[in-house]
């Protein structure tokens, strides 16, 4: 199946097979592998992407269902050399140990920044809750966030 | 997993003409947070998979003869979000914003869900609450409605047949009554139903009347609770009306373990048997307790 679609804001044409997972496809296929697969059934959000400014899982998204969407993965966020402000807000936090939940986290957090550019603590908690990190714990996290909702706001 | 042919219609000519192809092995995809992970934990190869995503027909929310119009490839989140489901069927708007996680809420369907007909969903009790309907369309392009309450057969199983799909919900509209939703899980969020309570009400004073209630999750159907108006109707509800509706849920939930006759699939202490049917006096509490708020029906909070 030939599908087109705009990845990370280049417009692109893919010939792929439907069925598969869009988490293959952006791993193997367009071979960014900063998106992660860690429970591979919707738990852990270590595979978030943002399909249509809206944060999903890719590892229940078929490759089939790209098609004609806006896909942004963690290797997007990067500008003209430059790291995106919650990249930049989640290392001066120490908000990563190991890492691997991190991008998953990130995309969940600039979904929901792209939507509210200042959620409340609340709303951020939400917006992770489909996230888990199991080392870096989730306090830096939130305060990443939290420094990225607020510096937008002066 | 694997399927041989993936269909994706543009329209709903296409659609009509796909759900012709389909077989009692072929599979519908809508959002595919359940679908995916079915068909991969069960080495599932289904011969077709029909992908509903690109179909405008399937999305959208609108007024339309007395009814609120759902279609069936609506997200939770937008359902939760949508100001006229928030005004009309505040209780919908509360079962999707607690559906799963934020990724699950963007990607599941309502129709995804009344069609996967987990016991544990959300949708279902809400539907029933409202009296909803389920609009089906078949290979033919004609298309039927049926009552929640008879969508679902068991676990796992709905009315719908190889050739048939869910093209939308239709919820009367009652301006004059209110309504709320509130669910018990293992956790606060990302949490799956183990018990769920819907209810529906007119407010006069501190009054309320012609109060429905649905319980969800603690049998294969939703349960429709007429006893709901029997205790609480025109009644100032206090810790009395509280606990008379607290056991006679809990006798309900009781006479259906006394009553199963399938043994559970998992080995579970004598506590965990009897969990639900005293958790259930948490979750009445804190569904009366949303009902005694002097709700504003424009409030964002739910």
């Amino acid at each position: 199946m030939i599908i087109h679609f705009v990845l990370n804001g280049k417009q692109t044409t893919a010939d792929v097979q439907a069925d598969r997972r869009l988490l293959d496809f952006i791993r193997e296929d367009l071979h960014l592998t900063g998106t992660k697969e860690g429970c591979g059934e919707g738990e852990c959000g270590a595979c978030t992407v943002v399909l249509n400014g809206k944060a999903i899982h890719s590892c229940l998204t078929l490759t089939g269902q790209l098609d004609g969407g806006e896909l942004l993965t963690i290797e997007g966020l990067e500008q003209n050399g430059e790291l995106d402000e919650i990249q930049k807000a989640f290392i001066k936090k120490s908000a990563i140990q190991c890492g691997f939940c991190t991008s998953g986290m990130v995309m969940s957090a600039k979904a929901l920044l792209m939507e509210n550019p200042h959620p409340s603590k609340e709303e951020i908690k939400k917006a992770i809750s489909g996230n888990i990190c199991r080392c870096a714990g989730y306090r830096e996290i939130k305060e990443a966030i939290q420094l990225v909702a607020e510096k937008e706001e002066e | 997993m694997a399927c041989e042919q993936y269909i994706q219609p543009d329209t709903l000519k296409e659609l009509v003409t796909g759900l012709a192809k389909m077989t009692s092995d072929s599979v519908i995809l809508a959002g595919g947070t359940d679908l995916i992970i079915k068909l991969r934990s069960r080495h599932m190869n289904p011969d077709c998979m029909l992908s509903l995503c690109r179909v405008p027909e399937l999305k959208s929310i609108s007024e339309s003869g007395g009814y609120l119009r759902i279609g069936a490839m609506e997200t939770h989140d937008n359902i939760a979000n949508n100001t006229l489901v928030r005004k009309e069927c505040k209780a919908l708007a509360m079962a999707c914003s607690h559906v799963g996680s934020q990724q699950v809420r963007n990607k599941g369907t309502i129709g995804g869900s009344l069609g996967n007909a987990s016991v544990a969903g959300d949708m279902l009790p809400v539907l029933v609450l409202f009296h909803g309907l389920v609009e089906i369309l078949d290979s033919a392009g004609k298309t039927r409605k049926v009552d929640a309450q008879e969508f679902t057969l068991g676990i796992g199983r709905t009315i719908l047949q190889p050739q048939e799909v869910i093209m939308a919900v239709w919820l009367p509209l009652q301006s004059h009554r209110e309504s709320c939703f509130i669910k018990l899980g293992g956790r606060r969020e990302v949490t799956i139903a183990e018990i769920s309570l819907a209810f529906s009400w007119e407010r006069s004073g501190q009054h309320f009347h012609k109060i429905e209630g649905v319980l969800g999750a603690v049998d294969t159907k939703p349960i429709y609770l007429q006893e709901v108006d029997e205790i609480l109707e025109d009644r100032k509800v206090g810790k009395y009306e509280m606990d008379l509706l607290a056991d006679s849920l809990s006798k309900r939930i009781r006479a259906i373990r006394e009553n199963r006759k399938r043994q559970p699939r998992l080995r579970i202490q004598e506590c965990e048997k009897v969990y639900k049917e005293r958790a259930v006096k948490g979750i009445v509490y804190d569904a009366l307790e949303i009902m005694m708020r002097k709700t504003d029906k424009k409030s964002k909070n739910i």
